[in-house]
């Protein structure tokens, strides 16, 4: 596929003129990218450093690379969209990103200390058993294969703007032939060949984030007040557009949805299986909490960044053009790049392909660390020591075919519903994490009668209520910008079921664990003679690794 | 090499937790009224948002400020880790 073939019968968003200097730099990016992927490529048999590249990266380049790990594709081009489109509920959605790293900070010291890598392993700090790991890895895929469908699509959307053909069929062959590469990577690399790329992706988005808002800035004489003022004016709903409730997602639906989202956001983030992988690659827990205070200071950076250049998106192409090329708006950083210099100048082509790589960079590794954190739990948790021994091959092979197989499924459905829009899948794995796994965390952390019972009603009865809910919300059915807008089944009124969802794992761990009504039937018993041993058979179990 | 021998005391991790969850608190409240969100405080900048660029600051200067109160401090480095999770 040549260029000019790319650029026939394009629609003019970043100019023909520029557009075939693009594509060849971007392609030439690509290329240097996979060779230099190849060069990570490890032939290492032993787990522990194929997984968590033997506990030894030091404290600040692990660090850079969880920074990295916040990053994504999805962030990247949806963020300072809607904050072009919806102004103050933008912003709040990458504020209360931030946040989630200062929750995960809190718990980062504890789980490092458990020297434990995947749910499933965490969730047998208080109950070992085949049943607690697996529903630690049926957790970890139910949110890594919607986060991967989000950031395929997201990457295929990109690329096809890039090129100048924002029709569906090139963003499926965008989306698949991005597909490719990433399991290409994702096939070979290890926790340390990731962590090089992620640590490199970071100083180059913050580069190229800071380039284009100072660009910006220039425009509007420095002044961040008149880029501010010029935002307001050119955005689609001057009147609302710095206060709350411009986003559809909360009009209508009060302050109830506007809290289910801010749950799900802080505590979804935090939660993430990838990033538990991340913090276990620490050398001891205090290294632990100094990558994380590293990451925390330039995630926190990458979002000021992203909320300048939402609000520059804003003031420099307007709402109107944003939200015309795409209805979420995941064109404002490619059209804004192309619009901040001169039409015909060499800068432009820098900065457009500069856009370009970092998103390209943010979708590699976000699927590969997904991917790779998925494949890990699915090793490990799920298939185990006995399933390895019965299906004859060892713990690397598992796990790369595991990685093959993820990047395959998750492709396959990302192609499969190319029609339909699956954002909220998104929306849908942050309530998992934010449901099932911090609860669970919570519990077993500070929690001594936290046990086997309790962690399984509140792993599966958050995952139902979760899937139950999403299925029931405004995001499947109802509106015009559900999965289905022409059914009408929604009967829970939220966008996001954590305001339910998180109480409610809550409240099933206890109900599971502490069993008040076996404690009044045990009263009964004393009063009137002997009674069983309720801690017996299959209760629990002495935490092994709880600090 | 490893690390230093560092850990913050449950007070500073208090203290941590509170500065951050306090901002939150009002952050909360502000996206969920519209009329205390759109109130002007400089120029077009509204109290909504100029409020989630504070927390924003209020996070990075908590997070450093933690790190380096757990990096001078003398206590000794959490040795809390247990089994390595076994397999099944």
């Amino acid at each position: 596929m040549t260029t000019h073939l790319l650029s026939v019968g394009s629609p003019d968003l970043i100019g023909t003129a520029a557009r075939g200097a693009v594509i060849s730099a971007f392609l030439v990016f690509v290329g240097l990218c996979l060779l230099w992927v190849f060069t990570l490529a490890t032939q290492d048999d032993d787990p522990e450093r194929l997984y968590v590249a033997g506990r030894s990266l030091p404290p600040v380049f692990n660090g850079v690379a969880m920074a990295g790990e916040q990053i994504t594709v999805v962030l990247l081009v949806s963020l300072p969209g809607a904050i072009a489109l919806f102004g103050y509920d933008g912003v709040s959605t990458a504020v209360d990103s931030a946040l989630a790293l200062g929750v995960f900070l809190l718990l980062a010291s504890r789980i490092r200390a458990t020297r434990r890598y995947t749910l499933g392993e965490l969730f047998s700090l208080r109950a070992e058993g085949p049943g607690t790991r697996i529903a630690g890895a049926v957790v970890t895929l139910c949110i890594a294969v919607p986060l991967l469908m989000v950031q395929l699509r997201a990457g295929g959307i990109t690329a096809a703007l890039l090129i100048g053909m924002p029709s569906e069929r090139a963003q499926v062959v965008c989306t698949v032939l991005m597909g490719f590469l990433i399991t290409c990577f994702a096939g070979v690399a290890d926790l340390r060949g990731t962590s090089f790329i992620q640590a490199v992706k970071v100083p180059v988005a913050l580069a190229t984030l800071a380039a284009v808002s100072l660009l910006a800035l220039r425009l509007f004489d420095w002044s961040p007040g008149s880029l501010l003022s010029a935002a307001v004016d050119k955005s689609m709903s001057p009147d609302g557009y710095l206060g709350p409730g411009l986003w559809t997602h909360t009009a209508g639906l009060g302050t109830l949805g506007t809290l289910s989202d801010h749950i799900v956001v802080i505590l979804g983030t935090a939660m993430m299986p990838h990033l538990l992988l991340r913090v276990s690659a620490s050398r001891d827990v205090p290294a632990a909490r100094r990558s994380l205070s590293v990451a925390v200071g330039l995630t926190g950076v990458f979002y000021l960044l992203l909320i300048t250049t939402g609000f520059a998106a804003a003031a420099v192409v307007g709402g109107g053009r944003i939200g015309a090329v795409n209805t979420r708006g995941q064109g404002a950083p490619i059209l804004l790049a192309s619009e901040l210099l001169p039409q015909h100048s060499t800068g432009r082509v820098v900065l457009i392909t500069l856009v370009a790589c970092v998103a390209f960079l943010a979708v590699l590794t976000a699927v590969a660390s997904v991917t790779f954190a998925a494949a890990v739990s699915v090793t490990r948790d799920l298939i185990g020591r006995r399933g390895r021994a019965r299906i004859g091959i060892g713990e690397p092979a598992v796990l790369r075919l595991s990685v093959v197989a993820l990047c395959a499924v998750s492709l396959l459905l990302t192609t499969a519903v190319h029609r339909y829009p699956i954002e909220f899948l998104l929306a849908f794995s942050l309530s998992l994490a934010a449901s099932c796994v911090f609860p669970a965390l919570v519990y077993s952390f500070l929690w001594t009668g936290f046990d086997r019972r309790g962690l399984l009603w509140l792993v599966y009865g958050g995952l139902s209520l979760c899937a139950l809910l999403t299925l029931a919300s405004p995001s499947v059915s109802g509106t015009k910008y559900a999965l289905l807008p022409e059914q009408d089944f929604n009967l829970f009124p939220l966008h996001t079921p954590g305001l339910v969802s998180v109480p409610a794992a809550f409240l099933l761990g206890w109900l599971g664990s502490a069993r008040p009504w076996e404690r009044t039937t045990r009263h009964r018993h004393t009063a009137s003679g002997p009674t069983p041993d309720r801690d017996a058979p299959g209760r629990a179990s002495t935490p092994t690794g709880a600090s | 090499m490893p690390s230093a021998p560092s850990r913050p005391s449950p007070r500073d991790t208090r203290v941590l937790a509170t500065v951050n969850a306090v901002p939150l608190a009002v952050g909360v409240l502000l996206s969920c009224s519209t009329s205390l969100g759109e109130i002007s405080v400089y120029g077009r900048l509204t109290l909504a948002v100029g409020w989630a660029l504070t927390q924003l600051v209020v996070l990075i200067g908590a997070t450093w400020w933690y790190e380096s109160r757990a990096a001078s401090s003398g206590e000794p480095a959490s040795t809390s880790a247990s089994s390595a999770g076994g397999a099944w």
